[in-house]
């Protein structure tokens, strides 16, 4: 698996969390800025709609005058042919008027004289006679005035006469009374060029794609970019707020609306001139907030650069900061790996890392003293069971070894060294024998065993009944002994010419007497306490006389107590019954006798531990 | 090797449950330490349900003996069984602590 760094990790989490955080900000920001930016440039473009608007409204105002005052001449002075210089002259000195005319409607038909100016200043006049078709300007325009029989707008229109130039004109109409009737009598126009209306759409168009137009009726001003009129158109006119703004058209409103979905969402500004027409704007928000977005995007670069430093930074400090732990990890592994006194980092700072690493110093210390201290008891446990090694070889080499051929003994501690004994002495025609064992097991029974040896041997071969024998053994031990152990003695003497045994059983478990014919039985013998507790007991010795080929087992409570691991006991009926088996066989000898009873105990425990030293005797007469 | 000690009145009545073995001879001994501390020891001990004494425990016995002999009291084991009975019998320390 591969392992991702802890500064990596630590750093991409900063780093994503940062991020969120500067995202929705980013996301805040662009959403309000946008919201103002547009509801700003909504308002402003209003404002620039008026100030056309009046640019707009203050020639026609002009012209409107003029025509009206031509008008009045022509109710005074009805010649029509003064009335034609009148058109001509103002047609001449007035800048903004480009042409005019006065057309009499007369039961002949129309009469009309036509004045305009061409591209090089000179004007011409002229008159309009005949050939009138349907549809014409004069036509249409009387058609016009008889229907709202006052001055109006004619929609922009081709000039008459030798000019390819888009007019629109004020028409006015002069009636006079006849009989009682408004007649009539002619209508005074003044044109006046399209282009320049024109220009004031284009000048004003706030973003590149707006499109600014003057509604005449049906007609539109301002329109000279068809091809991004028919996009705009389609993309608009299916909008259902167009049809609103074209309902708000009509009633002279001033106002604003949005409209349009996605890249062409917008706003229509527009607001009514006072002959009816109505200038208004179409801006799409893309436009607007192009410049914003930009700078969206820029922050948004920007974000990101700054993120990705932010993420080296983060990943470098806490890399370096993290350092320690890393030598600390490596630290630790060579510990672990026994090199105690290895090298541990520096640490400057007095923050955790201090801690840990202080944490750490005071391990590597415990960690040694530790180690001392358990090769100091080690080393010494080593010594101590050397020397109790030591201990047992000299325990061993207390017991005899060098058995006669009709007596065997067999001794195992249930540790190094064991609180049980025995012994043997030839002297004259006597047989000595003893065996015993010190209450608890270990050094302390050792001890106590040397001790009561050291006594035996002192008295072995004194000519002394054995009652006086196991009194002197008990004094010699008792005053030796401050701790209130004790040991249980059996001890014998054998007269090898008559068979004769005397015996004294200080505490001891009765031995086993197993006569050439016959079962055999525990030896009962008087309740003598055993030795080491008060020195002025008595003891009471007794006598015996063997059959020649008895055998006689003696043994300790570790061979009538083995225990298995289900605390059962090998028990008095087992050892009787093991005696009856094979202690009987003369054949036997003694040794097998003591190896066959050991066998006995270590069968029945079935490997548990032996807990208490065993020993066992046996001597044949 | 369970023990429960009781005072009623001037006598001081003590029971053993189970084996008193190599094992528990030690927490034995630290257990009838308030039998050491008595003024005027008058003990009774119940040995109906202890079923085993090693040499330890006789060992631990005599010395609680010869601490209430020293006391001037008195001290008397109860009810043993046969087993742990012959074992007092044969190291003859049935000579020197009061059984019945």
């Amino acid at each position: 698996m591969k392992r991702t760094s802890f500064s990596r990790r630590l750093s991409i989490r900063v780093i994503v969390l940062v991020g969120i955080i500067f995202i929705v900000q980013l996301a805040v920001v662009a959403y309000t800025t946008n919201k103002l930016i547009a509801e700003e440039t909504e308002r402003s473009t209003q404002h620039m709609l008026h100030g056309t608007i009046g640019e707009i409204e203050l020639p026609l105002g002009e012209v409107e005058i003029a025509t009206s005052t031509v008008a009045s001449l022509v109710t005074s002075m009805p010649d029509p042919a003064t009335v034609a210089t009148i058109i001509r002259r103002t047609v001449e000195i007035d800048s903004l008027i480009c042409g005019g005319s006065v057309i009499y409607p007369t039961p002949d038909g129309i009469k009309a004289t036509m004045s305009y100016e061409d591209s090089t200043g000179t004007v011409h006049s002229y008159p309009l006679t005949g050939g009138w078709t349907e549809g014409s300007w004069p036509q249409r325009c009387l058609s016009i005035i008889s229907q709202c029989r006052s001055p109006f707008w004619a929609p922009p229109y081709m000039a008459e006469g030798k000019r390819s130039q888009r007019v629109t004109a004020f028409c006015f109409p002069v009636f006079r009374v006849v009989d009682g009737d408004s007649v009539l009598q002619s209508v005074v126009t003044a044109e006046l060029p399209v282009d320049w209306m024109d220009e004031k759409c284009k000048d004003l168009r706030p973003y590149p794609n707006s499109l600014t137009t003057i509604a005449c009726g049906d007609d539109i001003i301002g329109i000279d970019d068809s091809v991004l009129l028919l996009q705009i158109k389609a993309a608009v006119m299916q909008d259902t707020n167009m049809q609103k703004v074209v309902d708000d058209m009509k009633r002279g409103e001033d106002t604003m609306r949005r409209i349009g979905s996605g890249a062409n969402a917008g706003y229509v500004v527009y607001g009514p001139l006072h002959n009816g027409w109505t200038l208004s704007v179409y801006c799409q928000y893309k436009d607007i907030l192009t410049r914003a977005s930009q700078l969206h995007i820029f922050l948004l670069i920007l974000g990101a650069i700054v993120l990705l430093l932010l993420y080296f930074t983060c990943r470098y400090t806490i890399h370096r900061m993290s350092t320690p732990i890393t030598q600390l990890s490596d630290a630790a592994l060579r510990m672990a790996k026994g090199d105690l006194n290895t090298q541990l980092p520096e640490i400057k700072s007095s923050d955790e890392m201090k801690h840990l690493h202080d944490s750490f110093v005071y391990m590597q210390n415990s960690i040694t003293e530790y180690i001392d201290e358990l090769k100091t008891t080690t080393a010494a446990n080593e010594r101590m069971e050397s020397e109790l090694g030591v201990a047992r070889n000299i325990q061993m080499g207390m017991l005899r070894t060098d058995f006669p051929s009709n007596l065997s003994a067999l001794l195992v501690p249930a540790k190094e060294v064991g609180g049980d004994l025995y012994d043997f002495v030839r002297s004259d025609k006597y047989l000595y024998f003893t065996i015993g064992d010190v209450s608890g097991k270990g050094v302390p029974a050792s001890l106590m065993m040397a001790i009561t040896r050291a006594g035996l041997r002192f008295v072995a071969g004194v000519d002394q009944t054995m009652d006086r024998l196991m009194e002197r053994v008990n004094v010699s031990v008792t005053d030796t002994n401050s701790n209130e152990m004790f040991v249980t003695l059996f001890m014998g003497r054998i007269n090898l010419e008559n068979l004769h045994m005397e015996y004294c059983n200080a505490g001891h478990n009765p031995i086993i007497v197993v006569p050439p014919a016959g079962d055999p039985y525990f030896l009962k013998s008087k309740p003598n306490l055993a030795i080491g507790l008060f020195e002025d007991f008595t003891y009471q010795a007794e006598e015996l006389d063997l059959a020649a080929g008895t055998r006689l087992i003696l043994y300790t409570d570790g061979v009538n107590e083995a225990e298995r691991a289900d605390k059962s006991l090998f028990g008095n009926d087992r050892l009787l019954e093991w005696a009856r088996l094979h202690a009987t066989r003369r054949s036997a000898s003694d040794k097998e006798v003591v190896d066959s009873l050991y066998a006995a105990v270590q069968q029945f425990i079935q490997g548990n531990t032996q807990n208490d030293d065993i020993t066992i005797m046996s001597i044949t007469v | 090797m369970d023990i429960t000690i009781k005072n009623e009145g001037e006598k001081t009545l003590v029971t053993l449950d189970g084996r008193l073995d190599t094992t528990n001879a030690d927490q034995f001994q630290s257990d009838i330490q308030p039998l050491l501390d008595l003024q005027k020891p008058d003990i009774d001990i119940d040995c109906t349900n202890m079923t085993y004494t090693s040499s330890q425990g006789l060992r631990i016995f005599l010395s609680l003996q010869k601490s209430v002999l020293a006391r001037g009291g008195k001290m008397v084991l109860h009810n043993m069984n046969p087993q742990v009975k012959e074992v007092f019998d044969i190291t003859g320390f049935s000579n020197i602590i009061a059984i019945r």
